[in-house]
């Protein structure tokens, strides 16, 4: 293929996100000299890294046609309840266990609702989103806690040569959701699920567990983020991951994930989260109206759903 | 509004889609009060030729004269409000609107203000039915009405745009042969009242019956138009085919083996009543009967839909079977080939690759995870041996044509190693060429030991295909007995 047929063929692709990525840090780039300094850079990463995260998870929730509204106050309930026990006992990795087995826990609980009750995802993890931020609140009585020994900030801080241990695990992470969707079983019944579930059913997948393994999938990916999110902040404050759970669909869409399900495109996923960070760390950098902040971020969303449309528009027949 | 359209006429119709040429040299002239059937394979050119008289697709070269006019279909709002009106296959209803309200949906009477004027809605309505001598309730809702009666809404509602020309894709595939005589018994109508009307359909004998003439396309081409009282069934079919067809059921006895399902007194309530029959290797097991009869649920319990909600008892290959679910009829051995094959079957949204290997998937994968190269030589040994027309295993579902998705829905059970496939209407909507494909493929199946029942609605398919025939009605059996036993007549009579 020539090389403007290859280039047309990108564009139509869903991998035309990530050329808009890189147009979009180009353009900024050259207009915003702090851009592309090294220490914005890196907390660009971090803070991707933390919606990153979360941004895998409910890409597999949305693969099999669901949401999860939960994750954001699983961030702030996870991150409470692990800054509470630190203050108790000082050890960092019982905490992170703890941390992740309460994530994998409110998923279960989710897919439980969602898949053998027969409720509807968006009410379930609705639902949930209060309970998990309520309870953190309650039991922080609305403090934010800051009792986090040092060594905790290891993971969001710290760094492994020069790339920060943040984006490391994200990457990683990155990497095996893809591997998962590509080449496991379990990926492959993840997008049946997504795209018919009840042509997966007859197919002998058993769709309840499918969910519900989703749903865990994304607490865990929540607790994940927690763990990371806190230990950048060195702090634990009930509200600090609300508003995460849109920040997560937002980038799961934009990267051309299908909301009615049947996409396991993380790639596209990974480019979301990053769109979405790079648009608001360049906001920060020209100090956009703060009120303005929420309008662009909903346009790019808009824009990236008007595209994806007409992307899909070319592949499917009439 | 348009005036009625007395003659349609189409000369030098050509149209081709990047450099691949759907229709050549098309031309036809149709008169009123004339039912003309269009008769083709799969791929044959007819929904592009239909899509062009339907204002969706312009023609690349080629004059369509409406009375003598020359006429350029600009949307599907022009041929609309030239009278042209087109009932799908899907019919498109809205069941939880009454008739009335879905036969006049898109020109709901309304005054300025916005109102809907009911009373002059349902005295339409009225005369509608009566015109037409049909037994319809304005009132009812869509949804509760069966196949039959929805679509005769679905034609009135074509009909109330002041429609004179109405063309009607595949009608009568989901009717039984009682509702397909109401529907053609309406075609004499509306023939009556002087409209043209076009009739797409693979059921020959039916084309045969409503038309005055029919016109045949292949490859894009026409064959020809020709009057229908000078053809026979068979000269039909081989004119759409365009060879010779060799027998149009292939039947090959094979030796009997083993009693591989053993089903005893099943009742399901509501469905089954004491159903009892048995599958031997080398012998393809039928089931006959009209719409509702049962069929679909006998396969649907072999396979588990109805979870334990049954009594008997079920043996597959001498051992107690408990269907609860479809992932245990899938590991015991069992696949079934639905009758509803995009949402029971198949996967659209998915590619050929992911469809073929979804249901043995534990075969593919080590520890979780996939072998690639086993399975991609696998499904393109499927898309091989059984002819399977797509670029590769990687296209979408979505680009194949109805038969090439059935014999995906086949794929994914010899990938599986399934030892009982149940056809279930296997040849619906298949044209005339696919349809001695499948029976083939049933052959190869019986051959290598696998054990076949068919379920379809079509009595001579069941009659010289099976080696075994069992006839359902309401729920019970009325008949299990031998194909030799048994003549076209009395399966009719029993049903």
């Amino acid at each position: 293929m020539g090389i403007n047929a290859k280039l047309a063929k990108s564009v139509k692709s869903e991998y035309a996100v990530l050329l808009v990525l890189l147009l979009m840090c180009i353009v900024i780039a050259t207009t915003t000299r702090q851009f592309a300094e090294m220490q914005n850079i890196f907390n660009i990463i971090r803070r991707t890294a933390t919606t990153g995260i979360i941004a895998l998870g409910m890409t597999f929730v949305i693969a099999t046609g669901g949401i999860d509204l939960s994750v954001g106050g699983q961030v702030n309930l996870i991150s409470c309840i692990g800054a509470m026990i630190l203050a108790k006992k000082q050890d960092v990795v019982v905490v992170v266990l703890a941390m992740l087995i309460i994530g994998i826990f409110i998923g279960m609980l989710n897919g439980l609702m969602i898949s053998y009750l027969h409720l509807t995802p968006f009410m379930v993890t609705l639902a949930m989103m209060n309970i998990t931020t309520g309870l953190a609140f309650f039991w922080t009585t609305g403090k934010t806690l800051f009792d986090i020994p040092e060594k905790f900030g290891f993971l969001g801080i710290g760094t492994i040569g020069s790339i920060p241990i943040a984006a490391a695990i994200f990457i990683v992470l990155s990497i095996i959701a893809i591997f998962i969707f590509n080449k496991f079983a379990f990926g492959r019944r993840v997008l049946a699920v997504g795209g018919n579930s009840q042509g997966a059913w007859y197919a002998g997948i058993n769709v309840k567990s499918t969910i519900l393994m989703s749903y865990i999938i994304s607490g865990l990916c929540s607790a994940i983020a927690s763990v990371l999110l806190m230990s950048r902040l060195m702090s634990a404050s009930p509200s600090m991951g609300s508003g995460m759970e849109m920040d997560a669909i937002a980038a799961v869409v934009v990267g051309g994930n299908s909301l009615a399900g049947g996409n396991g495109f993380i790639v596209g996923a990974v480019a979301g989260a990053l769109i979405m960070e790079v648009i608001t760390n360049w906001m920060n950098l020209v100090s956009v109206d703060p009120f303005l902040r929420n309008v662009i971020k909903g346009i790019i969303i808009l824009v990236a759903l008007i595209v994806d449309m007409l992307r899909r528009g070319k592949q499917t027949n009439s | 509004m348009a005036a009625k359209i007395e003659k349609l006429e189409l000369s030098h119709v050509y149209k081709s889609f990047d450099n691949i040429n759907a229709l050549t040299d098309i031309g036809f002239v149709l008169n009123k009060g004339h039912v003309c059937g269009l008769l083709g394979e799969n791929g044959a050119g007819k929904s592009t030729l239909m899509k062009i008289l339907n204002g969706v697709l312009q023609p690349d070269k080629g004059e369509i004269r409406l009375n003598g006019e020359p006429i350029r279909f600009s949307s599907p709002s022009k041929a609309k409000e030239l009278g042209i009106e087109m009932v799908y296959q899907e019919l498109n209803m809205l069941p939880n609107l009454s008739v009335m309200e879905n036969i006049y949906i898109s020109q709901l009477h309304n005054n300025r203000a916005g109102y809907i004027r009911w009373k002059a809605l349902r005295l339409e309505t009225i005369e509608w039915i009566e015109k037409l001598k049909v037994d319809l309730d304005p009132d009812i809702h869509v949804g509760k009405l069966k196949v039959a009666h929805q679509q005769i809404v679905a034609i009135i509602r074509a009909l109330a745009t002041n429609c004179s020309l109405l063309i009607l894709d595949e009608p009568t595939s989901a009717l039984t042969a009682k509702d397909t005589q109401t529907l053609l018994d309406l075609l004499r109508r509306l023939k009556e009242l002087d409209y043209i009307i076009i009739f797409i359909s693979h059921k020959l004998d039916e084309v045969l019956q409503i038309s005055d003439e029919v016109v045949v396309i292949r490859n894009g081409e026409k064959v020809g138009m020709f009057p229908t009282c000078e053809l026979s069934q068979n000269q039909l079919a081989e004119l759409i085919a365009g060879r010779k067809l060799e027998k149009k059921f292939p039947k090959v006895k094979y030796p009997i083996g083993d009693v591989i399902l053993d089903v005893q007194n099943v009742t399901v309530p509501g469905l089954l009543e004491d159903i009892s029959f048995t599958l031997c290797k080398g012998k393809i097991l039928g089931f006959s009967g009209l719409l509702g009869s049962g069929k679909t649920e006998v396969a649907k319990l072999l396979f588990g839909v109805f979870g334990g909600n049954y009594s008997g008892k079920i043996y597959l290959n001498s051992k107690l079977y408990k269907p609860a679910n479809p992932k245990k009829a899938v590991k015991a051995g069992i696949g079934l080939i639905p009758e509803n094959r995009a949402k029971e079957g198949l996967i659209t949204s998915q590619n050929v690759f992911t469809n073929i290997i979804i249901a043995s998937l534990s075969l593919f994968s080590t520890i979780g995870i996939i072998r690639g190269k086993n399975s991609n030589e696998t499904a393109d040994s499927f898309i091989k041996s059984l002819h399977i027309k797509c670029n590769d295993q990687s296209s979408l579902i979505r680009s194949l044509s109805g038969g090439n998705q059935q014999k995906v829905v086949l794929a994914k059970w010899l990938a599986a190693r399934s030892q009982i496939i149940i056809f279930d209407e296997p040849t619906r909507g298949i044209d005339v060429g696919a349809k001695v494909e499948v029976y083939n493929l049933m052959n190869d199946l019986v051959e290598k030991g696998v054990g076949v029942i068919l379920m379809s609605s079509e009595n001579d398919e069941i009659y010289h295909m099976s080696d075994n025939i069992c006839i359902l009605k309401n729920g019970r059996v009325t008949a299990m007995v031998s194909a030799e036993d048994i003549t076209l007549e009395k399966m009719d009579s029993l049903m």
